[in-house]
């Protein structure tokens, strides 16, 4: 009983922070840009090695498991390019840095927030009369989403060369062959679908986090916990988001 | 640069390390108290998610393989490609992002906070071992419980995408279950036990490890915890790759 009312409690502060990022970015994108700037290069350079050294080795991975299933199925590796490039864009590529960058930038923003409750910085800032939505909320919701569209981008860039990498290498593929049978394969649906997915990903980051993070209770077993439980509920967030847009863009397919 | 090459060097001998001290003192004092009792707590509380990781991730790949089959008329194979690749990589990898989240992070935060509040000290000063009466029970009791979630959470993966394939493409979960023993040969599922494996050490030994080398008041456990899931997440997707490269020429020298 006690976690189903925390769950309505922790959904409904999700939905509030939402709509109030809704109207803050009418009203304060020019007043945080500094922040805003500042977040991008603390978040996203400091994710960058991450995602470049996961997702570089999950492309050769994909590339080898799609050829394992051509092969056992249809007797030929003819498909690979097209099947794994389809799969790198659609889900691959966009669900890896997603589940990173939530350990990476949703783990750091929730100790950030959670050590500022405990050690009574929130306070002082409403003391100065600074809210700390707008100060500490809004700059990281922008920065997450234009990092994770970003780094969704690289992200797919790397992990597609480096199956290619491994086709060209473990299965006597042509590079040219290759790309062009991967041109063929997407189309602008699967990038637009990559792009959305990236963003709205980006976007559960950063929320989820505040929420735990302005919650957090005393002491460092406090910030512990809240740490812990914005990972797992951005994971599950993502989880679920990811089923329901693909389905949307499975239809749209048709 | 080097600086950073430095770091990732010492924190993976430290790790090293540890993952020797604890198979010491677990050859020299056995099994330690509360073993069981770890595994049935981080197990229990882990068990709802990962069940529901299992159903999405298996409903998610089933969507991608039905778009991506339906061209060619291959619906037919959904059944059997969906199990297979979910077995073999899928499920795993994405239950084991989950668990690094759920099980290691809560550990690391429990132990940093036994750290950062002196009870680890209190307890060595006691004249006890905290590596074998506090931090291996916590070890085993993760490693155990992760390879006996992900194992559930794979079986959960053949249901969603069973549900997911009978919503969305219109298939008869008979004919699913039909084309799966064409496609799953023992060498799949052994390899997806061995990954399953390796990412639970992976996930008890990070955790652990970054829990007791915690520094610092509420702020350094913070920092803890985003270190052992981060460092569990990147281990975990470069151990992916090694696994994969393990079995295959482990499975070509038996073969040939």
């Amino acid at each position: 009983m006690e976690a189903i009312r925390q769950m309505k409690e922790t959904s409904r502060l999700i939905f509030i922070l939402y709509l109030k990022m809704g109207a803050l970015f009418f009203t304060h994108i020019k007043k945080r840009r500094s922040e805003i700037l500042e977040q991008l290069a603390v978040l996203g350079w400091g994710s960058l090695p991450v995602v470049v050294v996961s997702t570089a080795s999950a492309g050769m991975v994909v590339c080898q498991e799609m050829a394992y299933h051509m092969d056992l199925v249809l007797k030929t590796v003819e498909m690979v390019p097209g099947f794994s490039t389809q799969f790198i864009v659609r889900e691959l590529g966009v669900a890896i840095p997603a589940f990173l960058l939530t350990a990476k930038v949703g783990a750091s923003i929730t100790a950030e927030v959670g050590t500022m409750k405990v050690t009574e910085q929130l306070d002082a800032l409403k003391l100065l009369s600074v809210n700390p939505v707008e100060f500490l909320t809004f700059p990281r919701f922008i920065a997450s989403i234009l990092i994770t569209t970003i780094l969704t981008v690289f992200s797919i860039a790397i992990t597609f060369l480096t199956g290619l990498l491994a086709a060209v290498q473990g299965y006597s593929f042509n590079t040219l062959q290759y790309i062009t049978a991967s041109t063929k394969a997407i189309d602008e649906i699967d990038l637009l679908s990559a792009l959305v997915k990236g963003a709205v990903f980006g976007s559960v980051i950063p929320i989820v986090s505040c929420v735990y993070g302005f919650r957090c209770k005393e002491g460092a077993e406090g910030v512990g916990r809240a740490t812990t439980d914005s990972v797992v509920t951005s994971t599950i967030l993502i989880i679920l988001l990811d089923l329901i847009l693909t389905a949307v863009f499975a239809s749209l397919f048709r | 640069m080097i600086l950073s090459l430095k770091k990732i060097f010492e924190s993976f001998g430290s790790l090293t390390i540890f993952y020797g001290q604890l198979f010491k003192s677990f050859m020299k004092n056995g099994l330690p108290k509360g073993t069981l009792g770890q595994v049935g707590y981080l197990g229990w509380q882990s068990l709802g998610v990962t069940l529901y990781a299992g159903l999405f991730a298996g409903a998610i790949l089933a969507i991608q393989f039905y778009v991506m089959l339906s061209d060619f008329g291959g619906e037919a194979m959904i059944g059997g490609l969906n199990t297979s690749a979910n077995v073999r990589q899928v499920a795993p990898l994405l239950i084991a992002f989950l668990l690094s989240g759920k099980i290691g992070a809560f550990t690391s935060a429990e132990l940093g906070t036994m750290k950062v509040t002196e009870q680890i000290d209190a307890i060595r000063c006691l004249g006890i071992d905290p590596i074998w009466h506090v931090v291996l029970p916590r070890f085993l009791g993760m490693v155990i419980a992760s390879i006996l979630l992900l194992t559930f959470g794979v079986v959960m993966s053949v249901l969603g995408g069973m549900i997911a394939s009978s919503l969305v493409a219109g298939i008869n979960p008979l004919q699913y279950i039909a084309f799966i023993p064409r496609v799953i040969t023992s060498e799949s599922l052994i390899s997806g036990f061995f990954k399953s494996s390796v990412f639970g050490l992976i996930i008890g030994g990070v955790s652990c490890h970054q829990g007791i080398s915690t520094t610092g008041g509420a702020r350094g456990v913070g920092i803890t915890v985003t270190r052992s899931a981060v460092t569990t997440m990147l281990l975990i997707v470069l151990a992916d790759f090694l696994t994969s490269q393990i079995m295959q020429t482990a499975l070509k020298l038996l073969d040939y």
